[in-house]
């Protein structure tokens, strides 16, 4: 459509209901205008932008009033309301396209829509339209307390407007730390309406109209010299009311809503989920203590990301978790000497305070000390041992990298504008098990080998706090000695947003995770028991999987089995694929947890039980022969889901 | 003097607008007052028209600033307004 263009005027567009072009407070103004309608296969563009509800003429009433001495204005009507005051998200996209197309300054949107999840093909035009320098300001919601965001007024690229307790017409405030950051006047007040009359009315959509005025004004104001979207941002919260306040108050709470400001994505796509950037700085390492369960996977699976130079382990030996030893590792139990602290870079350090033996509690401290004496780059998991660390780099200037994988409120903060990344379409893959220390990590592990292996992309999200060593995306390590510090209440949205920076910047086919424990609790008089189990459920609520493997172990009655498969199915809608047995039975020797390896005999006897109660396929994770059965599982379900 | 001839105008207005008998009473208490312009303040319409005719009665046009929620609530500002038009 063909709308007059005139050169070096301050195109300012309202898109609304039209305008009653013929009232008396609007007569020889620059005004153009035309309306898009949506047509089936596409969008029409029409002369007709008269208005039959009043709301399109009261809001280019009100901007023109502010900017009626302003000698280069020009109003630009698109009318998107016919029949009714609703349009959809599609026609108020086209008519934003449009502006940008055509060199509109400002563009006013005294609507929007309330959702749960940002839309994208909305948020994506209006980045588009603030990449450009085309600035949209856009009206809250009028609703008090809404559950939901208004959008577009709630994206980062737009100024978001909400009504002040507000006189004067000029009068505006800002309001830090919040998603609409500011506040014009929607008290009630005189506006025009169609047909030549007025009408008293209240409203953000008046406010929105207010302050697109003001902006304008602002703008065209010799004074702002540089005019980009971010320094206009600047003069406008450098020359906002101090004393204004909202008309309705947004949560009453007082809990501050956190600003997303950050459009910048770049430090995502550099560093956050790019494993190998992110550990650079970690390739040849040392492992402590080796009888930890987690330590012996450094041993067994070779998909680690670092290379494992040695394993050190206490001067006194407890019973191993695993008793597995690596026959082509040297492993020591004393300090490294010196030509062995030359082969490696770092130290992988794990939960040696809960040891109960005094000695190798000193032991694990010395070792710390050399770390760091010698600059060596400390991995650890325990952040108990942080304020040990914090003193020993005093003391020695340490200058490497002491890293313990831990999700802080900052992060929290940092992944909000994740928000906007498109939702997940690709498939998520957990492993849930019926109880911990059963190998759901090493059966990631070994989904994460065969499936690369067939050229698939995987991204791997991790519960385990070393898991980053073995080529993990990003960790979320809420198990034992969790290092997760946001609330519980916090996780659905982060791990939301991980899944989405995850896919957006790694572009991997599918995502692989798995929980920590179980999601059914053994023992019903035991709150840390119950805590865990409500943690596995909210990750996995979290992570929405697709499909899901379940892994067990030897001592667990068919009922434990089941219950999780079908728990899991319930919270999650997911699908199940197989289940891994475990070849390990507890055992508790001399009154220390230990863990015996069932006989091949056993573990088949077991297997056989499971199929046949409840006709369900179980498999040995790590025998190789059954690679081939885990990747057409897990194949013919992705092809099931698209 | 000045100041009651405006109140009284006001409130025959309103009630105009709003087809209030007041059923001759020379005296509005408060609370009627209060009503009166709730009720007008309620109907966009009303109040639109309530506005028209004050500015037509004494031929004055209002500022946009003017006219707030305090113009429909409260009757000592609005005769302040209309005084500060009329001179």
């Amino acid at each position: 459509m063909n709308v007059p263009i005139t050169k070096n005027e301050m195109k300012i567009a309202i898109i609304d209901s039209g305008v009653d072009s013929n009232h008396t407070k609007l007569k020889d103004i620059n005004l153009s205008g035309f309306g898009i309608k949506s047509n089936g296969a596409g969008f029409s563009y029409i002369k007709d932008y008269s208005d039959e509800f009043g709301h399109g003429t009261a809001i280019a009433g009100i901007i023109h009033k502010h900017t009626k001495d302003l000698p280069n204005v020009e109003l630009i009507i698109i009318k998107i309301f016919f029949d009714h005051l609703i349009a959809n998200e599609e026609i108020v996209i086209e008519a934003i396209r449009w502006c940008i197309n055509n060199d509109v300054k400002v563009i006013n949107l005294s609507l929007g829509i309330e959702k749960n999840n940002p839309p994208q093909n909305f948020y994506n035009v209006c980045k588009l339209a603030y990449d450009h320098n085309t600035l949209i300001i856009a009206a809250s919601n009028n609703v008090a307390r809404s559950k939901h965001k208004t959008y577009p007024a709630s994206f980062p690229t737009v100024f978001g407007v909400d009504s002040g307790l507000i006189k004067k017409n000029k009068d505006y405030g800002y309001v830090k730390n919040n998603p609409i950051e500011f506040l014009a006047k929607g008290t009630t007040q005189r506006v025009l309406s169609n047909n030549g009359k007025f009408n008293i009315v209240q409203g953000v959509s008046f406010a929105c109209a207010h302050f697109s005025g003001i902006v304008v004004k602002l703008i065209e104001d010799p004074k702002l010299i540089n005019k980009n979207i971010e320094d206009i941002k600047m003069a406008l919260i450098e020359n906002s009311a101090s004393n204004i306040k909202p008309w309705i108050n947004y949560n009453p709470s007082g809990e501050i809503q956190y600003q997303i400001t950050n459009v910048n994505l770049d430090y995502a796509s550099n560093e956050l989920f790019n494993n190998s950037k992110k550990f650079l700085w970690i390739r040849n390492v040392a492992i402590f203590p080796t009888c930890e369960k987690e330590m012996s996977l450094f041993a067994k699976m070779k998909s680690t990301s670092v290379k494992v130079q040695f394993l050190i382990d206490y001067p006194r030996q407890v019973k191993s978790v695993f008793n597995e030893a690596n026959e082509f590792l040297l492993s020591i139990n004393r300090v490294p000497n010196a030509s062995e602290l030359k082969k490696i870079d770092s130290f992988v350090i794990g939960y040696y305070l809960d040891q109960l033996f005094e000695g190798n509690i000193h032991f694990g401290d010395r070792l710390l000390e050399l770390a760091i004496s010698n600059n060596k780059n400390i991995y650890y998991f325990d952040k108990r041992l942080e304020r040990k660390i914090d003193e020993l780099k005093e003391k020695y200037n340490y200058t490497a990298v002491a890293y313990c994988p831990v999700i802080q409120l900052s992060d929290y903060n940092d992944l909000k504008p994740f928000k906007f990344l498109p939702e997940v379409n690709i498939p998520v893959i957990a492993v849930v098990g019926t109880s911990s220390k059963q190998g759901k990590f090493t059966t990631q592990l070994r989904i994460l080998g065969i499936m690369e292996k067939e050229g698939y992309k995987v991204g791997f999200l991790s519960t385990e706090p070393h898991g980053e060593l073995f080529s993990a995306s990003y960790s979320f390590p809420y198990g034992y000695s969790s290092t997760v510090n946001i609330g519980s209440n916090n996780w659905l949205d982060f791990l939301d947003k991980v899944l989405k920076g995850i896919q957006f910047y790694n572009t991997p086919n599918l995502i692989l995770t798995g929980i920590q424990s179980s999601i059914i609790p053994r023992v019903y008089d035991d709150h840390a028991c119950y805590q865990s189990v409500l943690n596995s459920l909210t990750f996995l609520q979290g992570i929405k999987p697709d499909v899901f493997i379940c892994a067990i172990n030897p001592d667990d009655d068919i009922e434990d089995v089941m219950n999780t498969i079908e728990a899991t199915k319930i919270y999650t809608g997911a699908k199940f694929l197989f289940c891994v047995l475990s070849p390990f039975r507890r055992t508790d020797e001399e009154g220390y947890e230990s863990h015996r390896k069932i006989s091949n005999t056993e573990f088949h006897d077991f297997c056989e039980k499971i199929i046949y109660k409840l006709n369900i396929p179980v498999i040995d994770v790590m025998d190789s022969d059954n690679d081939n059965f885990i990747l057409e599982a897990i194949e013919n379900s992705l092809i099931e889901l698209n | 003097m000045y100041d009651k001839h405006i109140k009284k105008k006001v409130l025959e207005i309103a009630c105009d607008v709003l087809d209030y008998d007041m059923n001759g009473e020379s005296k509005v208490s408060e609370t009627q007052v209060s009503e009166i312009f709730y009720r007008i303040i309620s109907n966009s319409l009303k109040a639109t028209n309530f506005v028209v005719l004050i500015e037509d009665e004494y031929d004055i046009e209002f500022d946009d600033d003017e006219i707030n929620i305090e113009f429909f609530s409260d009757l000592k500002y609005l005769c302040q307004v209309i005084k500060n038009h009329i001179g």
